[in-house]
């Protein structure tokens, strides 16, 4: 160490006690020996005291630590937050927004919410049938390759048309199947395009479709319509599969199938299968199958149409020559194949391994050579014999059998005693030989019922109840409703159809006669002795078969009141009022008499009279009433500011309701501006 | 406080426990407060922040991901609420780099004129030197405890020092020769 060279950096190191004790020594060593350096020393020594006491009001406290952490516990600092407060507010934000998106939805589609969501899928299960529907192509692959065909993936536009070389799926599964014998590949690749060359000559089916209008008129000029030209000049050679379809109307059934059974016979063909139907108004309706000889197909279908009037009919003509010569190749080449596969199975080349395989090919072209036989022997059948189908109907199929005559009355009765009324009603039914469909009663709290009774009864015994229900009470309402409707078919029936007559249905209503108060009191009594008064009323208008409809006794302590409000009947309102004005001296008493009105034809209606009264009772006046006064105005003050409270009450909720969500959107705006100005000031001070 | 017991400390912190954040507290409190006084130069704002800045590493300590540098993100937070501290007091960032032209000192006796003189003085310094030197004198801190703090146990500390002491004494030498003459 050159302590002498270096004693600047050194001694200021010597200072801060930085120096290792041999260092240390060394220095303290030179300084006795060189003024300079020990000159050097003292700066130092000078400049950090200097420094230091210059500095020293800014120095920390010394309890710096024991604030700081004084001041931590003491204030807010609760917990660490064990999630961070970003991701909580995101995660309110998002769990806010998805809460608002739900209540939207609901309220503005309602039921259509989910319905919306499984159409969805509907659509999407349609769009993978779909799919899969036009894949038609990948018949050949999946036979071929043993690969599933994924339905979720798109089909690839190949598919589509069944091209010879499909596109291969990258699937492991596959590998399996390129190390087949190349020779039964190429044999399949073979049968693929005859297959395919069928499915071609299946569409070649020619479509003849004509109304029975159109066939008379082509008939009528002697011109053969295209179905009859193409079988006329039948090739022996060639495959056509001839079928009519023929609707005919005709009188009778039962004649039409006899004549119909006597062509069949005459053309060498035999009835396969009908199929009758008998209707409500004995009308016959049948779908019978002819297999006829293709040479007899014309004639018998003259025949048929004689057979009544046609109303439509339709022949197809199939040419499936191509697809069987088709079949019939394939079915050679299979066969070929098979005998091939025998030869290698009978020379037992190859491992056993291949061999197995062989088997199983052999197997799968034998299933095949079945199947193929079947659809020749099909087609052999359809060719061999043509089929017409005749939808046979008889005259008048669709129009009414007969007429129902129904009957439906409304009987509104009112009645003082509706108890005895309901009972005595139904009895009437029953002896008329009727029967009570369904009855109630309802009784209601002010003593009214009302009763409703619901009969059948024959429609010739009608007129006589309804005679005697009548004669029950008062009638309100009464009316009748006959109906003659057509029944079992469209139109109008012929004029000898049958009248039916069903039971007449007697809907009975039996009410309570309305109330009607004719008579109305007021009474105002004075007496010192108000509750004796009240309790004597009470007693009175009891003992007078009346009800008390309100009642109350006050006590106060300038003096008491009382009021009764009582009804009955119009005959003991006289007396009752009497009573009352007896029973104190008499402050006001009016009374009413009122005239129930009539009804528009004149006659009184059927009323319960019943009489109304309003009696109060109060104690006479003291000197100075309790409702003026220094007491008063006490009173009314504090209930009125009592009622300010509870309106600024209510007023303040209502504020807050209104003004809490936007002082909430105006604090969350708030804050995220504030934090966007922090974000961008930072840059501009790390720049600084 | 060494690596591995800090470590730890922050770990149980972060888990809630209180004595170990006080510990934590303790070992860095004067570290942050020379950071933040040679940003801020002024005691009251300094401890202010100082106090700030360890109530919300409390707070957001679940947010540390890496434990381990814990002492960083202590002094960024006390170096973002130290600018804000600035900017809403209307104080201005760091002083400028560069000294400004030696002017003789009105007042050599004013112990405030000094004062002020130092804390520019201080400020100026490069970072890496300002902070072990205003430790150094201002929490009287002596070498062995500087390094502890910084956790420089090299000789790299000394470099430092002495560095920063030089530069000190060169822009403060008119005022302290008037001082010092005077005394």
């Amino acid at each position: 160490m050159k302590v002498h060279e270096d004693i600047e950096a050194l001694a200021d190191l010597y200072v801060a006690r930085a120096l290792i004790p041999d260092e240390r020594a060394a220095i303290e060593k030179h300084i006795e020996e060189c003024g300079p350096c020990a000159e050097k020393l003292g700066q130092a020594r000078a400049f950090a005291t200097w420094v230091a006491g210059t500095i020293s009001p800014d120095a920390p406290p010394a309890d710096l630590e024991d604030r700081i952490v004084r001041q931590l516990w003491k204030e807010r600092a609760a917990q660490p937050k064990a999630v961070s407060s970003r991701a909580a507010k995101v995660i309110a934000g998002l769990a806010a927004a998805f809460l608002f998106v739900v209540i939207g939805a609901i309220f503005t589609s309602e039921g259509d919410f989910l319905p919306a969501a499984t159409e969805t899928v509907a659509v999407q299960e349609a769009r993978m049938a779909l799919s899969e529907g036009e894949d038609t192509g990948g018949r050949y692959r999946r036979g071929l390759s043993g690969v599933p065909h994924a339905p979720t993936a798109p089909p690839p536009p190949a598919a589509r048309t069944p091209a010879p070389q499909p596109p291969k799926p990258p699937s492991p599964e596959r590998k399996p199947e390129m190390e087949r014998p190349r020779k039964v590949e190429a044999l399949e690749r073979e049968n693929r395009a005859v297959a395919h060359e069928k499915k071609q000559a299946d569409r070649l089916e020619v479509d003849h479709n004509e109304t029975a209008d159109e066939a008379d008129f082509k008939r009528s000029k002697g011109d053969a319509g295209p179905g009859q030209e193409q079988a006329a000049p039948r090739q022996d050679n060639r495959k056509i599969i001839r079928n009519g379809d023929l609707h005919l109307e005709v009188e009778s059934y039962d004649a039409t199938y006899t004549k119909l059974a006597e062509i069949v016979a005459a053309e060498k063909g035999f009835v396969a299968g009908a199929n009758t139907q008998k209707l409500p108004n004995g009308k016959m309706r049948a779908t019978v199958t002819v297999r006829i000889p293709p040479e007899r197909f014309e004639a018998a279908l003259a025949r048929f149409r004689e057979l009544g009037t046609v109303r439509n009919q339709a022949i197809t003509t199939q040419d499936v020559t191509k697809a069987y010569l088709d079949l019939e190749a394939r079915l050679g080449s299979k066969q070929a194949l098979v005998e091939r596969l025998k030869k290698i199975l009978a020379e037992a080349k190859g491992t056993v391994k291949e061999l197995m395989e062989v088997e199983v090919q052999m197997g799968k072209t034998i299933e095949e050579i079945e199947s193929i036989k079947g659809e020749l022997k099909y087609y052999d059948n359809l060719v061999g014999m043509s089929t017409v189908i005749l939808h046979i109907s008889e005259k008048d199929l669709g129009l009414p059998f007969e007429y129902v005559q129904t009957l439906q009355a409304n009987l509104g009765l009112t009645v003082r005693d509706p108890d005895d009324v309901y009972a005595r009603a139904q009895k009437v039914v029953t002896d008329a030989g009727g029967q009570v469909v369904d009855s109630r009663m309802t009784r209601q709290s002010d003593g009214s019922a009302q009763g409703t009774v619901k009969a059948r009864i024959d429609a010739e015994k009608f007129p006589a109840v309804r005679d005697q229900l009548r004669k029950l009470g008062h009638v309100t309402t009464d009316t009748v409703n006959q109906q003659k409707t057509a029944r079992g078919g469209q139109g109008a029936a012929k004029p000898d159809a049958p009248l039916r007559k069903e039971q007449a249905v007697i809907d009975i209503t039996i009410s309570t006669a309305p109330v009607f108060v004719t008579r109305k009191a007021n009474v105002t009594i004075e007496t010192a002795k108000v509750e004796d008064a009240y309790l004597a009323a009470r007693k009175a208008v009891e003992q007078a078969g009346g009800s008390i409809v309100d009642g109350s006794l006050n006590d106060h302590v300038a003096g008491a009141t009382a009021t009764v409000r009582a009804q009955v009947d119009s005959e003991k309102f006289a007396s009752l009022v009497a009573a009352f004005k007896a029973s104190g001296k008499v402050k006001n008493a009016t009374t009413q008499h009122m005239v129930p009105p009539t009804e528009p034809g004149g006659t009184a209606p059927l009323l319960r009279e019943r009489a109304d009264i309003d009696l109060t009772i109060s104690s006479p006046p003291e000197l100075i009433s309790e409702d003026e006064g220094f007491l008063r105005t006490i009173r009314d003050t504090f209930s009125g500011s009592v009622k300010g409270v509870l309106w600024s009450i209510e007023k303040l909720f209502v504020g807050i309701s209104l003004a809490g969500p936007w002082i909430a959107l105006a604090a969350l705006l708030w804050f995220l501006v504030r934090r966007a100005r922090r974000a961008k000031a930072k840059p501009d001070a790390v720049a600084k | 406080m060494d690596p591995d017991q800090e470590l730890d400390r922050v770990r149980r912190s972060q888990a809630g426990d209180r004595a170990a954040f006080e510990e934590l507290v303790r070992a860095y409190a004067r570290l942050v407060w020379a950071h933040v006084y040679g940003m801020v130069r002024d005691p009251a704002y300094t401890e202010d922040v100082v106090q700030e800045t360890f109530l919300k590493a409390w707070r957001a300590l679940a947010e540390l991901k890496e434990p381990g540098a814990f002492r960083g993100w202590l002094f960024t937070i006390a170096r973002r609420l130290a600018w804000r501290t600035a900017e809403v007091t209307g104080r201005t960032a760091p002083m400028p780099e560069e000294a400004p032209e030696p002017v003789a000192p009105a007042d050599p006796e004013d112990p405030e004129e000094a004062r002020e003189q130092v804390q520019g003085a201080l400020a100026r310094l490069p970072e890496r030197y300002r902070l072990p030197v205003t430790l150094h004198f201002l929490n009287g801190l002596e070498y062995e405890a500087i390094s502890r703090l910084l956790n420089m146990p090299n000789g790299s500390l000394r470099g430092l020092i002495a560095r920063g002491t030089q530069k000190l004494r060169a822009e403060l030498a008119p005022w302290w020769r008037k001082q010092h003459e005077s005394a």
